[in-house]
This record gives C-alpha cells, sequence and structure tokens, in this order.
C-alpha cells in the first residue's frame, strides 16, 4: 500500500514538475517571440532609416554594421565596409580629426552635428552632418553615427554667396568710385570735416570689397575650386615679400617687425602663401600695442620633433615651421579653437574698430590645408600669441614633378 | 595725341563714374553707351582707341557684342578690354580665348582706370 501511495506521489511530482516546465518554456518562447519581434523592429528600422547610420569600434574605427543609406552615401559596398575603419577606405577622415573626435566622445559621451568632408569610392567629395553616440556592444564601447548627406544644401549655400557677391560688386563699384571722384575736391572744395566724411566712407567701401574678396575667396576654397599653382619659392623671398607688403601698416600703427628668414626652397603657390602670411602679420599688427614688436621666423623640423611626434604630417618626413609672434593682448584659452571658424572674432567691436572681416583666419586654415600642412595659435592673455604654420617639405620626387610644370 | 574711348556699361551709374573719373585724369574723349546695340553704332561711327566692355548686359551680352564688334570690318582692329564684376578663375578662364587686350575686373577704382588702360595699350 504504501509502495502504492509512493509511486503515486512520484507521479504527482513529475507531473507538477513536467507542467512548471511546460510553463517555463511557454514562458521562453514568447520570450523569445517578443526579443525577435523587437530585433526585427529595429532591424527593419535601423534597414530602413533613410539616414545613413554606421556603428564602429571606437578602438580603430573598425565598421562592425552598417545600414543600406550608408552603402548609398559612401558607394562601398556593405561587405567591403564591414572589418575596415574609415583610414582603410580612404574616406578623407584624417586622423588627427578621428582622434580629436573620440577623444571628446569617450568624454562627453555624444557629438551633436559635425560638418565633414566624406570621400567616396568613387572619389567624389560629399559634405555630411553626423552625429554620434557611444554606445556598449558585447562589452567594447562603440560609436554610433548618424549622418545626413548635406552636399546638394552646401551646394545651393554656396552658389549663393557667390551669386551675392557678384551682385556686389557691381554697386560697391560705383559707390566707391563716385567717393573717390569727390575726394579729388575737383568737384567742388571740400571743408575738413566733409573730406574726414569721406574719407569714412571711402575706408567703409574698402571694408566692404575685402569683405566680399574673403568671402569669394573662402566659397573658392571650400568648394575645391580654388587649384593651387605650386612652384619652387624661396622661404627668403617669401618671408621678406610679406614683410614688405606689411610695412605701412606696422609703421602706420608704430609696431616693430622683425623677420628671420632662412635660406631654404619649398614648393608652394607663392600668392596663397603670400596671402596667409599678409593675413597672419596684419592681425598681429592690428592687436599689437605701439612700440611692440612681431616677429616672423622660420626653421626647419623633422619628424622627431614634438610638434609632429604626436600627429605626424602625412608624406613629410620635415617640415617647414613658421611663426608669427606678437606681443598684443592675447586670446583667451577658451576661444583658441573658435578663432579658424567663420566671422569669430574674439570682440565683436573688432570687425568696426579693426576694419578686418572675421575670414582672414579661416582663409589661412584652407590655404595651410590645402597644402598638407596645419596651423594653430597659442597665447596668454595681456602677454601676446604666436601663430604656428606647418607646411610640408616635399619630398625631391615630387618636387622635380612640380619643377616639370 | 588726345585718345577716345567707349564704355558700354547697362547701369548708368557705373557709365557715369567711369566717364568722370577718365575725364579727371586725362584728356581723353569718353563716350558711352548703354547697350550692346548702342555700342556697336557709336563704335563704327566714332573708331574709339578702345572700348571698355561690361561682360553682364541685358540682350546682347559682352560676349555677343565682341563678336559682333570683330565680324564688322569697320571695329575689328578696335581694342577691347573686358569688364567683369565674375572674378572667379573659373569665369576668367573661360574669356581666355576671347580676343581682347585685358580683363578688368569690377569694382575698379575709376581714378586708377586711366593709368591701367594706358599701361594695358602701351600708350
Amino acid at each position: 500500500m504504501e509502495e502504492v501511495l509512493a509511486r503515486i506521489e512520484t507521479h504527482l511530482q513529475l507531473r507538477s514538475l513536467q507542467r512548471q516546465l511546460q510553463q517555463q518554456n511557454a514562458q521562453l518562447q514568447q520570450e523569445i517571440r517578443d526579443r525577435q519581434l523587437a530585433e526585427e523592429k529595429f532591424t527593419k528600422a535601423f534597414r530602413a532609416s533613410p539616414s545613413p547610420i554606421a556603428i564602429t569600434t571606437t578602438h580603430q574605427g573598425r565598421f562592425l554594421e552598417v545600414n543600406p543609406s550608408f552603402v548609398q552615401l559612401t558607394g562601398y559596398s556593405r561587405e567591403e565596409l564591414l572589418g575596415h575603419c574609415a583610414a582603410d577606405l580612404n574616406l578623407g577622415l584624417s586622423q588627427r580629426t578621428y582622434d580629436v573626435a573620440i577623444a571628446e566622445l569617450m568624454r562627453t559621451g555624444i557629438l551633436h552635428n559635425r560638418e565633414l568632408e566624406l570621400r567616396t569610392k568613387a572619389g567624389s567629395l560629399k559634405t555630411v552632418l553626423v552625429s554620434v553616440e557611444l554606445i556598449e556592444l558585447e562589452d567594447q564601447p562603440c560609436a554610433l553615427t548618424i549622418a545626413n548627406d548635406i552636399t546638394e544644401r552646401k551646394r545651393l549655400e554656396n552658389e549663393f554667396i557667390s551669386l551675392v557677391s557678384h551682385e556686389l560688386r557691381t554697386p560697391i563699384n560705383s559707390l566707391i568710385g563716385a567717393l573717390d571722384l569727390l575726394a579729388t575736391g575737383q568737384l567742388g572744395a571740400l571743408t575738413e570735416k566733409g573730406r574726414q566724411i569721406i574719407d569714412v566712407a571711402i575706408n567703409n567701401s574698402e571694408r566692404l570689397i575685402r569683405l566680399v574678396n574673403d568671402i569669394l575667396d573662402l566659397e573658392r576654397m571650400q568648394s575645391g575650386m580654388l587649384t593651387l599653382h605650386k612652384r619652387i619659392c624661396n622661404v627668403d623671398d617669401l618671408m621678406n615679400q610679406a614683410q614688405a607688403a606689411m610695412l605701412p601698416l606696422a609703421d602706420q600703427a608704430q609696431v616693430q617687425l622683425v623677420v628671420e628668414p632662412m635660406d631654404l626652397t619649398i614648393a608652394v603657390d607663392y600668392d596663397r602663401i603670400q596671402q596667409l602670411l599678409t593675413n597672419l602679420l596684419s592681425n598681429a599688427i592690428k592687436f599689437s600695442p605701439s612700440a611692440s614688436t612681431i616677429w616672423l621666423r622660420s626653421n626647419i623640423i623633422n619628424a622627431a620633433s614634438p610638434l609632429v611626434a604626436y600627429d605626424p604630417l602625412p608624406n613629410a618626413s620635415s617640415c617647414l615651421h613658421l611663426t608669427v609672434q606678437d606681443q598684443g593682448r592675447g586670446i583667451p584659452t577658451d576661444k583658441l579653437h573658435l578663432i579658424f571658424e567663420r566671422f569669430q572674432q574674439i570682440d565683436t567691436s573688432d570687425a568696426r574698430t579693426k576694419g578686418g572681416t572675421g575670414l582672414g583666419l579661416t582663409i589661412c586654415h584652407q590655404i595651410v590645408e590645402q597644402h598638407g600642412g596645419r596651423i594653430w595659435a597659442e597665447s596668454t592673455l595681456g602677454q601676446g600669441s604666436t601663430f604656428h604654420v606647418l607646411l610640408p617639405l616635399q619630398p625631391a620626387l615630387e618636387v622635380n614633378s612640380v619643377l616639370a610644370f | 595725341m588726345s585718345k577716345c574711348i567707349l564704355i558700354v556699361d547697362d547701369e548708368p551709374d557705373i557709365r557715369d563714374i567711369t566717364k568722370l573719373g577718365l575725364e579727371m585724369g586725362t584728356d581723353w574723349t569718353v563716350l558711352t553707351a548703354g547697350s550692346g546695340q548702342e555700342a556697336l553704332s557709336l563704335a563704327a561711327e566714332y573708331k574709339p582707341d578702345v572700348i571698355l566692355l561690361d561682360m553682364m548686359m541685358p540682350d546682347m551680352d559682352g560676349r555677343a557684342t565682341l563678336a559682333h564688334l570683330k565680324a564688322c570690318e569697320a571695329t575689328r582692329s578696335i581694342p577691347v578690354i573686358l569688364v567683369t564684376a565674375k572674378a572667379q578663375p573659373a569665369n576668367l578662364k573661360s574669356l581666355q580665348d576671347l580676343e581682347v587686350m585685358s580683363v578688368v575686373t569690377k569694382p575698379f577704382r575709376p581714378l586708377k582706370l586711366a593709368g591701367e588702360i594706358s599701361r594695358i595699350l602701351g600708350w
């Protein structure tokens, strides 16, 4: 009897366990179905998103997953992208830009609306606006990047700038021409005050011309329409010429210009490097107190120099290092990274009082970038600023090919 | 010997200012035309020593006016200097095949224009 009862109890226990197992099984199956549904939902959203999306490792920037919009944007197939990083694929993203962006991402967790140039497989450049979020996948930090192709918007913007600039030239021509004629006094004698007023109008018209020219220059540089005409130039000559061009302005401001040139040749676009040096010097003069000194110096640095050791310039074993140092009021540390952006004068009244356009340093940045170099500034408030320019010294082979043209 | 110059521009202000600027610094005779068509008849009638021709004009633009000037026996040999507000290299490059002495970009300074023209033409 006892044995029968024991068997019944075991049987009941087994039935109970079986029911529990069945319930757990059903639960698990439901969970799997829920997960599959969720995964399907997100996979569909990821695949169907009109915005290009990529997931990369933060460590080396290797693509882990991309959606079809990203494939379409870059021109590379999913297979060509996965497992590779932007640098391998020559997407136009420099290691330095990547390193700086990743460092900021690791610090802040998110990057919003960063504009960058992306080179497609076909070699065309696209302007994209990217937002990046730091996520964790399989225990490793990854970057979820959502991009927006704004190439067409930029093209229209540049066309608009170009059109406006051209349409401004004709009325400015009449304006400045009329003022020039009035200033001669041949159309009627001018009082001293009248002459001063006309000078104010002429100075401001000239500022307007500079602004239009700067906008056009910048637009050409940024739209890639400006081709460099590199030739072998003497650094001595470049620096002395810049000094000669800036001497009247320096004399007027009672500032001393000290140039320490060097006997060296470099393959650069002479006119553009002149524009770079005169922009930097005129900036330094504008912000220098009278009786102060500005130094324009040059030296050669090699790959071991701390200036390039961390982040070498591509294809350059040595560089020309130019510096413009002033004893002016200096730039606040938190503004240093802004000064190469368009219309970023530290003090908004500078445009009026100093006669600048707010585009000079942006143009300098573009010129240096087009030469494959680097520009940055160091400053101490109240003591002055130093602008550094690195220009790669071309390998002999490339110099010869430049000479051949 | 006094020179004769023809300014062709559809903007009356530019015509007036340029004429005044050239007359102030020289003893040149300055004629003005407000359209390509007017320029053709004035050029044929007065045979100026140089024509300052604006590129952007309605109806007959600078390029078309130039083609007519060069096609006409009476005006073919008159030197032409183009004036353009489109100063971008791509724009200037498109003008390099034209039979012109030089290209002046706007904005120019009317008082310095006479010197510039003399330099271009070797006067």
